[in-house]
Order: structure tokens, then C-alpha cells, then sequence
């Protein structure tokens, strides 16, 4: 196999003009290791990005960074909360169905039973494709009651490979 | 076209140019990379630089953003020969008659 079907969760706390918010997307990725032995990783769900690397740690990176650069730009240029809301959501709801169908032949061939060989991919949680893969986003109102700090991103975003539902 | 893999800025733009009539093409104010807008679709984070850029593009990218907008492969290729044999996806039927 060298296409896997991805989950993953972004958390990310973002400012904009006259709010504070809480982004919490899931979205779904297409992980490749191209023939070029670079790994990439191709937005299905949000379908508007793409990343690659060396590793599938540093594509890992550099998705979180775009996202973390969409959700800058959509906050820079919102006047207000709701405005934000919708681009945001916008953004995380794109489909890129070329992707999608390629998504789902390589979860077809996982739930299959085909051989994972590489280790960093095997080493990957196998998780339920979840019904509902969205997006939430929550303004912080001040004082922040509703602030935890489990809505601290972290460096990468927390995938999965998309097992059976 | 200069190292392997990659690609120009300015081929890009010449490929939305060509391929995608009325794109819109808009500079983030934060991180400075470019997000493309085509009939309902939005392709993020191609990297900073002028429309006349030599900053260099992977090859990758590229066909993910023509696959993501819905770019006819055939017009994609015909601006960035480098593109061929490239995933570059299934334009929909309706799409292709608006291209």
C-alpha cells in the first residue's frame, strides 16, 4: 500500500477582530508516499490543502502550519465572530472528491486486510471513521470560563488510520 | 522549470491563468502565501511570491491544487508538460462545459 486513509483532529485557540475562538476541526486525509519517496498529505475534508515531507512527521507539520495559516488569514479578515464562523466553516467543509474516492479505496483495501509496511504508518492508532466529522468553533467570552487547556494545540495534529466504522 | 519536482510561481499563475478564466487570487497580510478562488472552490497556502515569482512550487502541490479546484487535467498539462502523469483528477461533466 502506499495511499492511506487519515483522520485527524486540529485544535487551535485563534484572535480575531474583537473575539478569541476555539477551532476544533476533524477532517479527513489522503496519506501518499509518492514515488519520489516524499510523504504527503492531501486535504479530503477540509480538500483545499496539501503538504509533504521527508517523513510523515514533517508532512504532519506542515499541514497543521497551513491549517494554523488559514485559520490566520479567515480571522485577519473577518470583522466579526460570525463572519469568522462561516469561513472557517467553509474551509473545513470542502470536499475534494477526486481525493475522497482515493480515500476510500484506501480504506476499502486497509479494512481488507492489506499489508501496512511501513512502520510509522503502522504505528499509527486505528480509529472508527467517527459520523460526525466536523467542525466546532467556540468564542471565548471574557472571563474565560470556558477556556480548558486541553484546547492548546500541539505541534502536529493527532491522526489516525480511518479503520472500519 | 528548474529543479526536479518543482515548478515557478509564475507558471502557476499562468496555468490559473490559462486554465482557470476568473480565478481570484488573494495574498494573506499574515503569512503572505496565496489563496486561489475558483467557482466555489479554494485552494490555500501556495507559497509566497510575486505573479512573475521564481519562487519554486513542488510539482505535488500543484496537481493537488488543480485536483482541488477542478482544473482540466488536459489544459493543466498543456501549461506545465511536467504535470503529465500526474494525479490531477476528474473535472465533473458540468464543470468541464463551464471551463
Amino acid at each position: 500500500m502506499n495511499e492511506y486513509p487519515l483522520l485527524f483532529t486540529t485544535r487551535e485557540l485563534v484572535a480575531g477582530n474583537g473575539f478569541v475562538a476555539w477551532v476544533e476541526g476533524c477532517g479527513w486525509a489522503l496519506l501518499v508516499h509518492e514515488p519520489n519517496a516524499e510523504w504527503w498529505m492531501y486535504g479530503v475534508q477540509p480538500g483545499g490543502i496539501g503538504e509533504g515531507g521527508a517523513t510523515l512527521s514533517e508532512a504532519n507539520l506542515r499541514l497543521v502550519g497551513s491549517v494554523k495559516n488559514v485559520l490566520a488569514e479567515i480571522a485577519d479578515e473577518a470583522q466579526s465572530f460570525a463572519d469568522f464562523e462561516r469561513e472557517v466553516r467553509g474551509f473545513f467543509l470542502q470536499v475534494d472528491d477526486t481525493d475522497r474516492r482515493r480515500w476510500d479505496a484506501a480504506r476499502a483495501a486497509l479494512s481488507a486486510g492489506a499489508a501496512v509496511d511501513d512502520p510509522s504508518v503502522r504505528a499509527l492508532k486505528r480509529v472508527p471513521v467517527p459520523k460526525d466529522c466536523s467542525v466546532r468553533i467556540i468564542r471565548i467570552d471574557a472571563p474565560a470560563t470556558q477556556a480548558k487547556p486541553d484546547m492548546n494545540s500541539g505541534g502536529e495534529s493527532r491522526i489516525a488510520l480511518a479503520a472500519a466504522a | 522549470m528548474s529543479p526536479q519536482g518543482q515548478t515557478t510561481l509564475s507558471e502557476v499563475f499562468g496555468l490559473l491563468n490559462t486554465c482557470a478564466p476568473g480565478h481570484k487570487a488573494k495574498k494573506g497580510r499574515r503569512s503572505h502565501t496565496w489563496t486561489i478562488y475558483y467557482r466555489g472552490k479554494t485552494f490555500s497556502d501556495l507559497p509566497k511570491g510575486g505573479h512573475d515569482s521564481k519562487e519554486q512550487v513542488q510539482l505535488l502541490k500543484v496537481a493537488k491544487m488543480v485536483r482541488s479546484l477542478e482544473i482540466r487535467a488536459d489544459c493543466a498539462v498543456k501549461e506545465i508538460p511536467a504535470l503529465s502523469g500526474m494525479n490531477l483528477g476528474d473535472v465533473p461533466a458540468d464543470r468541464k462545459k463551464q471551463q
